[in-house]
């Protein structure tokens, strides 16, 4: 892979961001796939999508969440802790899940220990769990709020033609990441899946116009390439929030390659466009609270489940698996009842809970893998 | 030590009764709803649906410690272990074929809908949807946004509003009668009046000696949880006052030689009740408060300048102590401190109730740093007994005793 992809999936401030703010660019970060990333965007800002992956302890996350938490937020509030959000003007919390959302309060309460840690703009976005006309009343008003915030805060006037292009430049990146997702199906695979979650995860940390231009580059490249990948168990990889490259590295090294995925960092951000027609933000509200791929919302199993089972099919895989962090509530209940629905439709499942990060075991992953893989050849 | 309260007798009469009401709903033409701890009962009530609390069910299933049992059964089906244990021994009972495994009453009566309000945890969601699916099961969920600081938006009180009014439509559509709203504005004042005799109980408890512990409060809270909204409530409160203010009278405390006074944080550990109320009454504290019971003795449904109930209630259900943040909880702590004239918080952290155990080092530490009282937090479970470890919750308990002999 492209050594400026490779280093925005291991290095939170890239180079890309480097030069952003060189040239006097703000960074907003974000916890979760429900923050549209087109308000900031439409700010001249560069929306940054928050990750714990250079924790290499938790010492501060555990601190002010306690032991029982999923280990994904208490990464990125060590990070913070340890200053390495710095670069950040701006964050947007939202309740993704019970944890997510108090990033928010937790990060605040580090600030006060940590001086120096919290961006000047911190800002909490609520979103609905379900979706109904009343929903998107209220959600839209919340974005509204957002934007006022947003606006007063950095001097900035976000008009109906910056959201429009906002909406124009991210339905291009997600439709050309779609086309990734078909180069990553066929049957003579030209990027392994380690590779391809780089590529999704460069794009939650690049400029967007830029990352665009080289996703199509490296596409072209893709098309061409005369390396494939073949002879190798086809895997599904699905569940909770990863971020981590080094996990679908581990599935790889055994007789494996990941081919498709419903992930947050992967096809969950990027297979629903948002309407180019009509009023922007009630455009971009109805995509957002209509993302019913992640367990946060309301009901919406069977659309879950036919997500998975599609997505399972049309990459032709020979098995699925499906991880938890620990203490995800979430995906934790769903995992289990995709686990039997996906073995009744003759898809054979590997279900795992897993640490996220520094606390992550690589050996017992491994050897579940290779059990998985015996089973399924 | 005074010994168990007499209301107790009373007290098992009432939740038998109504539990054999809820067991024998079908054969008397009645419909069960089960319902969330934080939802809005009294609408159910209003509608004279029998409520049926999963909550309190799994209460139950720890103190008569079958956690453990019940939870296999649901993570032998997938569920994390690391799911609230009130949702996997729930679905655990639902999915065991044996009927001598399905809990203390022989699992809950089926229920006609579902009722969920996520101002408790997300968490609830997912476990009601599967109980729906699994039965076949018309469910209503409330969504009510979190409240972190300051007054409620009113963005936000329409849209909870909104959905008080779906929750009306929901119940005359599975009902298929019309709602009484008259009735609705009845029961509302009857759960108030409830709520407001609750607190008139707990605050007993500021009473030196105190006339009964937490661990009273956690079995005589039943009543005000799942029956709010009834008559029967406040007359048993009523009872239950009488009875503590003859213990006052008297001197009589709950326990022998109080001397230190405790506030207990979070859900309790239902499998073992009796041993951490024998381990603190030999060690002469009294557990004169705690953030779970109090949650239901603040709710007040407050119709007068509103343009309609349903923002009252949206109004009253939203800001929850669950559903606010943290520095909210450490106002409603310290001001529970201040009340009930507390040396010390005991903090329990529970493997299944994230939202409730987020933030409970930094409360603690907060607490301390401004009113100079220890804390000390315990790791468990509400309701699953396989995570508790023994020896270290006896060594931490003792080392803050300990602590507490060398401050007060």
């Amino acid at each position: 892979m492209r050594e400026e992809i490779s280093e925005t999936t291991t290095t939170l401030f890239n180079r890309y961001v480097k030069k952003w703010k060189d040239g006097g660019g703000k960074v907003v970060g974000y916890t979760c796939t429900y923050v549209p990333e087109e308000i900031i965007y439409a700010a001249g800002m560069l929306p940054f999508r928050l990750r714990g992956i250079e924790a290499t302890s938790t010492s501060i996350g555990d601190t002010y969440y306690g032991p029982v938490i999923c280990s994904f937020p208490k990464c990125v509030l060590q990070l913070a802790g340890e200053g390495k959000y710095k670069f950040l003007d701006g964050a947007v919390i939202c309740n993704g899940c019970d944890s997510m959302r108090r990033l928010d309060e937790c990060w605040r309460k580090a600030s006060e220990d940590y001086e120096g840690i919290l961006p000047s703009w911190f800002y909490y976005y609520g979103v609905p769990h379900k979706v109904a006309d009343y929903s998107l009343k209220w959600f839209v008003e919340e974005t509204k709020r957002l934007i006022d915030s947003l606006e007063a805060h950095f001097g900035v006037k976000i008009t109906d033609d910056d959201l429009k292009k906002a909406i124009s430049v991210y339905n291009k990146g997600r439709t050309l990441l779609k086309r990734l997702d078909g180069l990553r199906i066929m049957d003579e695979v030209p990027i392994s899946g380690a590779d391809a979650l780089a590529v999704i995860i460069a794009g939650t940390a690049i400029p967007r116009d830029e990352y665009n231009k080289l996703l199509e580059e490296l596409l072209e490249e893709l098309e061409e390439s005369k390396e494939r990948i073949t002879g190798k168990k086809r895997l599904l990889l699905g569940g909770s929030v990863n971020d981590d490259v080094s996990l679908v590295e581990l599935i790889e090294e055994t007789d494996a390659i990941v081919v498709a995925d419903t992930l947050c960092f992967g096809s969950r951000s990027y297979v629903d466009l948002i309407e180019e027609d009509g009023d922007p933000l009630v455009a971009i509200c109805k995509r957002y609270l209509t993302h019913s791929f992640c367990p946060r919302m309301f009901g919406y199993y069977k659309e879950r489940f036919r997500f998975l089972k599609e997505r399972a099919e049309k990459a032709k895989v020979d098995g699925v698996i499906l991880q938890n962090i620990r203490f995800c509530d979430l995906h934790g209940s769903e995992n289990g009842i995709f686990e039997r629905d996906l073995e009744a439709a003759g898809i054979p499942c590997m279900r795992m809970e897993r640490e996220y990060g520094p606390l992550v075991e690589t050996g017992r992953i491994k050897m579940r893998i290779d059990a998985f893989l015996e089973r399924i050849s | 030590m005074a010994g168990r309260l007499q209301s107790a007798k009373k007290l098992k009469e009432y939740m038998t009764a109504y539990y054999i009401d809820a067991k024998s709903a079908e054969a008397n033409n009645k419909k069960v709803g089960w319902i969330t701890s934080g939802g809005p009962v009294e609408f159910l009530i209003a509608m004279d649906i029998i409520p049926v609390y999963p909550e309190n069910h799994g209460a139950m299933i720890g103190a008569t410690h079958q956690g453990g049992m019940l939870c296999e059964f649901a993570e032998r089906r997938g569920f994390s272990k690391d799911i609230c244990s009130y949702a996997r021994s729930d679905i655990g009972g639902l999915l065991s074929d044996d009927p001598s495994k399905k809990g203390p009453v022989g699992g809950l009566p089926r229920p006609d809908m579902l009722i969920c309000c996520n101002n408790i945890c997300g968490t609830v969601m997912k476990w009601y949807e599967t109980v729906s699916r699994y039965l076949d099961v018309p469910l209503y969920i409330i969504d009510t946004p979190v409240i972190h600081t300051g007054p409620i938006p009113e963005d936000v009180l329409d849209y909870v509003a909104a959905q008080f009014k779906g929750y009306i439509k929901f119940l005359e559509e599975v009902m298929k009668k019309q709602f009484d709203m008259d009735r609705l504005f009845e029961v509302s004042i009857i759960a108030n009046e409830n709520v407001q005799m609750w607190n008139k109980v707990l605050r007993k408890c500021a009473n030196r000696p105190t006339p009964m512990t937490a661990f009273d409060a956690f079995t005589h809270m039943a009543p005000i949880v799942t029956l709010r909204g009834t008559q029967g409530v406040t007359d048993y409160y009523n009872a239950l006052m009488e009875e503590l203010d003859e213990r006052i009278a008297r001197r009589v405390g709950a326990i022998d030689n109080e001397r230190y006074r405790l506030l207990w944080d979070n859900i309790p550990v239902w499998h073992k009740m009796r041993d951490l109320s024998i381990f603190f009454a030999d060690h002469n504290a009294a557990l004169v408060a705690d953030t779970y019971t109090n949650a239901w003795a603040s709710t007040n449904i407050t119709t007068e300048g509103e343009r309609d109930i349903s923002r009252a209630y949206a109004k009253a259900y939203t800001p929850i102590y669950l559903n606010i943040g943290i520095d909210r909880m450490l106002e409603v702590i310290k001001g529970l401190a201040d009340i009930f004239d507390v040396d010390g918080l005991v903090l329990h952290s529970n493997h299944s109730c994230k939202p409730y155990s987020i933030g409970q080092y930094d409360i603690a530490r907060r607490f301390y740093e401004e009113n100079g009282k220890p804390s000390v937090v315990i790791e468990g479970d509400m309701t699953d007994e396989r995570s508790w470890s023994q020896a270290q919750v006896t060594t931490r308990l003792e080392a803050f005793m300990e602590m507490l002999e060398a401050k007060v």
